[in-house]
């Protein structure tokens, strides 16, 4: 049984948004229907977004990174989500592993919200159904794209590269490989959903600048050389002693 | 969480319409001679007309009101739609008790029904409760004392209504005193048991924090951006802002118009009034009212308590007093 699903390198989002803006984009003129979006250039630009991306920065001044965290729906293997519908709109897919909700069957409880850990799923006021990421079911078979495009729209629009998708149960994958190589992790493990979505951890790097090279390259118009070593300890400490 | 108030309002007045119930069916088979005609159908009028009051809020909180019914379907996993038929199947019971008892059927047919209604009505009460408790990511919910304090509080509210119909019926009976005796002892049992749940929630353990919601482990991880220019789904949904000030204040004032105002209202019923006079009667339906009222501020405030691990992802979630050990 395959289990459809996103692997998002951290190390390489750059939090540009273009995943939550393609997503949106997608999924309002897709096959799933409008997203509601009140005044989206007003004062109070009130939405339903599948995918939202979140800035946290990590360590304490000077020693801090920022983290990019794209959060979609993690198409858990165990998802809560299905579990509590009254309805049985929400359902997993056995083929795909994905999630999805019926919206004919949906009578707009909110109760999947609460069963979900991660806040992914938001209720659009206008349709009264609760919506959330797909995996863009309406175009990864469709056969209409051409064959490179039969992907996610975030996955497509990633100008990095951070994100990955994939059958995270078939070893011959790069989504299967790279969560092995990169010990990919899941969100919040405690609350045992068995998220489907995998995050690869960011990386440190090590920058060696050498002043005087630098200095003379410069002068010389030859372009400065930028060593990455291995990470040995924060960035701010090797920076502050060469 | 957001404190919606079509589910304070479904929540209260249905538990309070089948504890007026529940105290009728239980009077009716034990000592029938002490109830009024009038009473009986007045009381089952009152428990049916409260839960068509719960059941008409709830269609507020449905996005698709009109597919509400569909909610029967997942009785077998899902404790919302177990609520929605247990709820269903005791208007039925407590409508065709009416029924029986206007077209005096058989006394023992009567009593049948009406404990299949209580049936129900206890299937309802642990549902409607379950509702709440199985959501395992709100540590506030997640605990016995919510299916504790919903049937007692529910029963409470309920018999408080039948006790200001008896009263109200005028019937001479010794019963009454005992009544009010058991109405205080259940008033009293409450008010113990939430104040124990205020007590439990106020130190409820998690060790959670930002960063194992985002999998960075670093004692020092702050929200820079939400990834939104304006409030959404989910920083509404999940969350109520409140002080800590003023949730003290909220959780004062719930005990003293909850409990400690209605337990006054009974002890001076007992102690100084002749329990048949009208002077009785009317401070008895104030005090079911003020419980009602109390019943409402109470379940709003659970409403407000709950803290679901999503704050975690957007800076709201309550700061546990314990740190994360794992956390370096």
């Amino acid at each position: 049984m395959s289990q459809y699903a996103l692997v998002i390198d951290l190390d390489k989002c750059v939090g540009c948004h273009a995943c939550a803006v393609n997503c949106k984009a997608w999924n309002t003129g897709g096959q799933y229907g409008p997203l509601t979006d009140k005044a989206p250039y007003g004062a109070r630009p009130e939405g339903v977004w599948f995918n939202r991306v979140q800035t946290y920065e990590v360590g304490k001044f000077p020693n801090t990174e920022v983290v990019y965290l794209p959060k979609s729906c993690m198409h858990c293997k165990d998802a809560p989500c299905v579990k509590v519908c009254p309805t049985s709109a929400s359902y997993k897919r056995r083929e795909d592993g994905i999630v999805l909700i019926n919206y004919d069957d949906c009578i707009g409880c909110k109760y999947c919200s609460w069963a979900c850990p991660y806040g992914v799923r938001e209720f659009d006021t206008y349709d009264g159904v609760m919506k959330k990421c797909t995996l863009c079911v309406d175009r990864i078979y469709n056969d209409n794209l051409p064959a490179d495009e039969r992907k996610p729209a975030c996955v497509l629009a990633c100008p990095t590269k951070a994100r990955i998708f994939g059958d995270i149960d078939d070893p011959s994958t790069d989504a299967f490989k790279l969560i092995r190589e990169r010990m990919g992790y899941k969100l919040l493990p405690e609350a045992a959903t068995e998220p489907s979505n995998y995050y690869l951890p960011k990386r440190k790097y090590k920058i060696q600048l050498n002043m005087d090279d630098i200095l003379v390259r410069k002068h010389l118009k030859v372009e400065t050389e930028v060593k990455v070593l291995p990470f040995t300890g924060t960035i701010a400490e090797d920076i502050a002693s060469p | 969480m957001h404190p919606e108030m079509s589910l304070v309002i479904l929540t209260v007045f249905s538990t309070a319409g089948q504890g007026i119930f529940i105290f009728l069916v239980v009077m009716n088979s034990i000592v029938p001679e002490s109830l009024s005609g009038s009473y009986i159908i007045t009381a089952a009028l009152a428990s049916i007309l409260f839960q068509f009051i719960g059941m008409g809020a709830s269609f507020f909180h449905l996005g698709n009101p009109m597919k509400g019914w569909k909610a029967i379907m997942m009785w077998r996993n899902s404790w919302l739609s177990r609520e929605v038929i247990s709820l269903s199947a005791f208007v039925g019971a407590a409508s065709l008790y009416l029924i029986i008892y206007i077209t005096e059927m058989n006394k023992s047919i009567l009593d049948i029904v009406g404990y299949a209604g209580i049936i129900m009505s206890i299937g309802f009460l642990i549902a409607s409760s379950m509702v709440y408790a199985s959501i395992g990511y709100i540590k506030e919910w997640a605990n016995a004392f919510t299916p504790a304090t919903f049937i007692s509080l529910g029963l409470t509210c309920g018999a408080a209504f039948a006790l200001a119909g008896f009263y109200l019926s005028c019937h001479h009976s010794e019963i009454y005193p005992k009544i009010n005796l058991l109405l205080i002892a259940m008033t009293i049992f409450s008010f113990i048991l939430k104040a124990m749940a205020y007590r439990f929630n106020a130190n409820v353990y998690t060790s959670l924090s930002v960063s194992n919601a985002i999998g960075i482990n670093d004692k020092h991880i702050k929200l820079m951006d939400r990834g939104t220019p304006y409030a959404h789904y989910n920083t509404k949904e999940y969350f109520h802002p409140i002080t800590e000030d003023q949730s003290s204040i909220q959780k004062n004032l719930i005990m003293i118009v909850t409990f400690l105002i209605p337990l006054l209202i009974w002890m001076l019923i007992g102690l100084l009034l002749n329990i048949n006079s009208h002077g009785a009667a009317f401070l008895a339906i104030s005090g079911a009212c003020v419980m009602l009222l109390g019943l409402l501020m109470e379940r709003r405030f659970f409403f407000i308590q709950g803290n679901h691990f999503q704050n975690l992802y957007y800076g709201n979630y309550k700061k546990s007093s314990i740190d994360n050990p794992l956390v370096r």
